[in-house]
This record gives structure tokens, sequence and C-alpha cells, in this order.
């Protein structure tokens, strides 16, 4: 999608347990300083997606494709191999940050444990970098804050505190999934707006996973919709959510009401999405399509209806086509 | 702090100076509630907006009797429900109910939904072939096919569930649903299908919602008045189309500012607030948003601004002539 050369490159990932394909084929690149919006309701396979990226997966989950990382192939890689990324070329949040973090240890603990898991630091050192990273992420006085607990910290205060965890390693990708999604509107600003400076000034490459469009809109250069574990539209997000191509993206881009409508429903899409792994035949979409019509039972590629958008919808690039004539 | 619209219908909730308080041990306490008073009159859907720690859940559960009340008095269509030696069953009697956030923990696990939905009417009908067949039609009103009437929950989608929900909810022909966050945790698709599905029963049934949501999306949907609540105090409550549409709070604006909508895709909001809601044990003095206010002046340290009307809505704000002027700003990257 970008000039620059890719940090996370994902080629042709699938995640599947026996014979049924949980995540089918999703590729994707992320630049440094780039920000990549995975959107999709549940059961699309984006946090699977994220998971698989980690190689977090239970082993009974078979990942296919290639996952490079600067170049260097993850599933290559051994457990122990594996392990030196985690936390350390890549940090990962979660949406439950209170949750996430242990009740028993102060925030410096914690913090110093994950700084000395991948820098050959002494204690004294490694506390001066836990404050550093503190107040990196926006928390103020971090060399007081490292003796709190996190019962004495706010949500939005766990959230920071979770991401100078996923930095502590020197992570220059970060996975964020849903990591404002129990937060207060209000929290959730200040969270992207965190997630915003720290692409812009230290150049890392986030993975933004989401089921909140306007949140996406707001945050994100690139995005990737996600429908039964597939890609199905991919693109500049700007662009994308100003003129969705697939019938599903237009039905979640309807879905999201504007502020100043008030008192206008906005219907959903009919329907419910397909349980994971139980995937219709053909367009995975058809069943629930407002345009589905013969041709929609033939299995669906990902194609380029422009430069820098492909659409998984053989209506949306005839009905290009025809524009274009 | 009180918010008493000029009423048409008859009132179905009547809210006079709560206070909730919550007593830590060790002599501490928090006032979570203190003194609210509101009136929500027949067939309207009231939304309870703030941040966590505003108090919008701890006056829904007053109300239906699941959480303790300090002083004031809660009617429901003109009974007095706060003084009752077991609220929650009384608030039943005056026809309260209520749809929580989880369907999944609402609904016994072991039982067809069938069951779950006529359970409300235990106290007051038979049980038997009657209750099943009433049971079925509640299930047909939110939607549902009547063939899911024996299924167990975990057979059904969290759309299903919340239907299912909603359904028992209906069992007991209430006059007042409380919806606490009960959209929340659905997908955007099947959030609008529930919203588009209480909007329908509210209108065929002449019901009305009390909605506790932090989903702006939601509330812009099915809200017909807005009160917004900041540590245990009104501070703006009035008509949706104003309070959403022009607030002249300026924490209302800064809530509604924060909302990212597709219309603001890479628009950064313009004011934002300083630091974080804090503990009601500790409330600032004068007025309680003052050391988050962009607006604050040294007065709205000292004195706790009065309630009043300004543009058409009720609002305690020293300076709330003044936030039009700064209501529209939005500035681009």
């Amino acid at each position: 999608m970008s000039a620059s050369p890719a940090l996370l490159e994902v080629d042709g990932l699938s995640v599947k347990v026996g014979d049924i394909t949980l995540v089918d084929r999703v590729s994707l690149a992320i630049a440094p300083g780039e920000i990549f919006g995975l959107v999709g309701e549940s059961g699309s396979g984006k946090t699977l997606t994220a998971l698989a990226i980690m190689r977090l997966l239970p082993p009974t989950l078979r990942i296919e494709g290639a996952i490079r990382l600067e170049g260097r192939d993850l599933l290559g890689l051994s457990e122990r191999e594996m392990r030196r990324v985690r936390g350390g070329r890549t940090g990962m949040v979660f949406q439950e940050p209170v949750a996430a973090l242990n009740p028993v240890f102060s925030i410096g603990q914690q913090l110093v444990a994950a700084i000395r898991a991948h820098q050959p630091l002494s204690r004294r050192a490694a506390r001066a970098r836990a404050v550093e990273l503190l107040e990196l992420v926006g928390i103020p006085s971090g060399a007081r804050r490292l003796d709190f607990y996190p019962h004495a910290l706010s949500g939005g205060q766990c959230q920071r505190a979770m991401i100078a965890m996923a930095l502590a390693g020197g992570a220059r990708l970060l996975i964020a999934d849903e990591p404002t999604t129990s937060l207060d509107v209000t929290i959730q600003d200040e969270i992207v707006r965190l997630i915003e400076r720290l692409a812009r000034e230290t150049g890392i490459a986030v993975l933004f996973i989401s089921h909140d469009l306007g949140l996406v809109a707001r945050l994100c250069h690139v995005v990737g919709v996600a429908y039964g574990g597939q890609i199905v539209e991919t693109g500049d997000a700007r662009d994308l959510l100003r003129g969705p191509a697939h019938p599903y993206t237009q039905g979640l881009v309807r879905c999201v009401p504007d502020l100043a409508d008030i008192g206008v429903l906005h219907r959903g899409i009919p329907g419910y999405p397909p349980a994971a792994g139980a995937w219709p035949s053909g367009c995975r979409f058809r069943a629930r399509c407002p345009e589905a019509a013969p041709g929609c039972e033939q299995p669906q590629g990902l194609s380029a209806l422009r430069p820098e958008r492909q659409v998984r919808c053989w209506r949306a690039l005839h009905a290009a086509v025809l524009a274009d004539a | 702090m009180s918010w008493r619209p000029e009423v048409e219908g008859p009132a179905v909730l009547e809210i006079d100076d709560l206070h909730v308080v919550y007593r830590l041990g060790f002599g501490r306490s928090v006032r979570a509630v203190a003194g609210v008073s509101l009136r929500l009159r027949q067939g309207r859907t009231l939304a309870l907006i703030g941040e966590s720690g505003s108090g919008k859940s701890t006056i829904a559960r007053a109300v239906c009797g699941l959480g303790p009340i300090e002083s004031g008095a809660i009617r429901v269509g003109g009974q007095k429900v706060s003084e009752a030696p077991d609220r929650a069953a009384a608030a039943g009697r005056a026809g309260v109910q209520i749809v929580f956030q989880d369907p999944v923990s609402a609904l016994d696990p072991r039982w067809p939904v069938w069951r779950s939905v006529s359970e409300p009417r235990w106290r007051s009908h038979k049980r038997g072939r009657e209750a099943r067949a009433h049971a079925v039609a509640m299930l047909e009103h939110v939607g549902l096919d009547p063939a899911l009437a024996d299924r167990r929950p975990a057979a059904l989608s969290g759309g299903q569930k919340q239907r299912v929900t909603i359904a028992r909810a209906l069992s007991t022909r209430p006059l007042l649903i409380i919806l606490d966050e009960a959209v929340s945790a659905l997908d955007v698709s099947v959030r609008n299908e529930i919203l588009a599905l209480l909007h329908e029963i509210r209108i065929a049934d002449g019901l009305t919602y009390l909605l506790i949501s932090h989903d702006m999306g939601a509330v812009v949907q099915i809200a017909t008045d807005v009160a917004v609540l900041y540590l245990g105090q009104l501070v703006e409550a009035g008509e949706a189309r104003q309070v959403i549409g022009a607030p002249a709070h300026p924490y209302t604006q800064a809530l509604v500012r924060a909302v990212p909508t597709l219309e603001r895709a890479g628009v950064v909001p313009a004011a934002r607030l300083r630091g974080e809601i804090g503990s009601p044990e500790h409330p600032p003095p004068g007025c309680r948003f003052h050391p988050r206010c962009p607006l604050a002046v040294a007065r709205c340290a000292n004195e706790a601004p009065a309630w009043r009307t300004v543009r058409g809505r009720e609002v305690a704000c020293h300076r709330a002539e003044e936030t039009e002027l700064v209501g529209s700003d939005r500035c681009e990257v």
C-alpha cells in the first residue's frame, strides 16, 4: 500500500483446524509509521489473524502462508526465537487492560520485568527506562507511579501502562486488539491520540483491530475489512470508508450513525454473520447481500478495483468496468 | 438539579432529589448520586449519558430496586417504589423491567428459552400450557422464529439471545423498561437491528425506556431525551436534538466531540478534556467539572452553577451562554 518497504508483510495467511479453514489467505502489509485497521464483526477472523501473526495460537490450529517481520519469516522461527520476537520486536495490547495487568505486582515491577526480559540492563537502569516509557505513553510523574498497583490506576491509565509494556522490549510493530472497547469515549480519544503520536514520532507500525468503523476512520491510514475469514475489501482508509465498493462494507458504513441524524434509525445488515469455519459456498456474504445475483454462487477472488483498492465482489468490479467504458 | 419538562402525557418515572451513598468501610463513603431529579413521560426514551463514575448505572439500579438509596423518592406510574420493604418487588409490580448488557449471563443456560421468557409472570399467572403459548407469542413479537422456543440459550446467537431477554422484559406488560447497556456487547449490524426492534415495540406498545449507554451511536438513534451526568449530578438535560445536536454544557460538548464518526474521518476533536473524571469520593468544590473544563474561570471553582434554562434545555454552567460560540469548531490535521 505504501512506498516505503513494509515492516510487516502477511502473505496468504490461513489458519486451519482439521479441514476447517478459519482464516482464509489473508494478505496485508504495514509500513513503518503506518496504522492498518482490520475491521469486522465477531467471528470474522480478525483476532485469529492477530494471534497467528504472534504465533500465539494453540498447536491444534495450523498456520499456513508467510509472515515476514522486517524481512524475517516468523513461521520459520523456533519457539525460543519467537519468544524473543514477542515483547521484543513486537508488542500487543488487548481489550481489558485491567485484566491484562497482574494485580499483585506494581506497575514498576511488571515494566522492569518486561524490559529486562529483552534487554541486558541492571535493575536500576531498567527502572530509569520504565520511567521514560511511562512518560512516553503520557503517564506523568512516572517515578512515583512505578510503585502503584493496577487497581490504583484508572482504566485509561492501565491501557497506557499496557502500551508501555508492549513497547518495553523495543517493539517496531504494535498489535492493538480492540484496545479502547471497554473505555469511555473521552479516554478512548486520549488512547487514540497516543497511538497516533507513537506511530508518527517513533515510526512503529500498528495493526489496529476494531469493530468500530468511526474509530478506524479517525485513526487508520489503511483498512482491511474482514468477513467470513477473508479480507473482502482493502484500501486507503478515508477513500474506502467514503466510497465502499463491497456490499458488506457498504452495509457496515450504513450502520454507523452520524451524530447530526438524531432520531434516525440506521438499519443493520439483515441476518447474522456465519459461524467461524461454517462458510457458505461461493461469495460468503451472498445470503445477506441485498445485491446478490446469479454469478455470486461462484467463489470470489480479491481483485484490484483500481490502484490501492481491492475488492472481493464480481459485481463491484463489473460496475467499475462499466463506469469506465 | 432537576429536570421537569412540561409534561403532556402521564409521568411514568419521577425521581425526586435522589441521593445514593456507597459505604466503603473505614468510615469512608462515596456519594455516587448527589441530588438528581428527573421526570420521564410515557412514550419517551430518556438516555442517561456520562463517563464511568458519573452515576448513570447507579440511578438505573436504584429505579429497579437493585441498588441502595440514601434519600429521595422514586415513583413509577404514580406509585412510590422507593420506600417499600422489598423495593425490587415493588418496582416489578409497578411495571419496571430491565434488560442487561450480557444476555449470556442473563439467561439460565439449562432452560429452554420460552421458560426464561415466562418466568417474570410466575408471580401473577398460572404456569402450564397457557404460559408456554404466551412465551412463544412474545418471542414472535420480538422477531424470533417460534421454532426457537425449545432451544437452550447456547444454541442462539448473541443478537437472538438479546431478543429473548427483551421478550422476557415484555412478558409482564411493563410500563418502563430500563435498557442497561442492552446493545453494547453486540456487533454494529446486529445492534442496529435490535435498536429498530426496540423502537417499533415502543411505538406499538406505548412503552417508555430509560436507556443507559456509553454508545452514542445507540443514543442518537433511539433517544428522544438525554440527561448528562457528571460525578453524580445532572449537568444538562433536554430533548436529544438539542442536547446532542447543539450541546450547551462544555462537558456534553466534549463527550459528543470525542465520538469518532465517519463524517469526521481523520478529524481530531478540537476541545479536549484535561485529565479523567476522578472519584465522587472527593468531588471538587464549585462546579464539579471545573478542573477539566476548557472554559473554567475563577467563579467556577467557588460557586456551584444554578440549574437554568438556556437555549431550550436545562443546564448547570456559569458560562452556558458563551458555549454556543465554541460549539462548532473542528480542526483538520
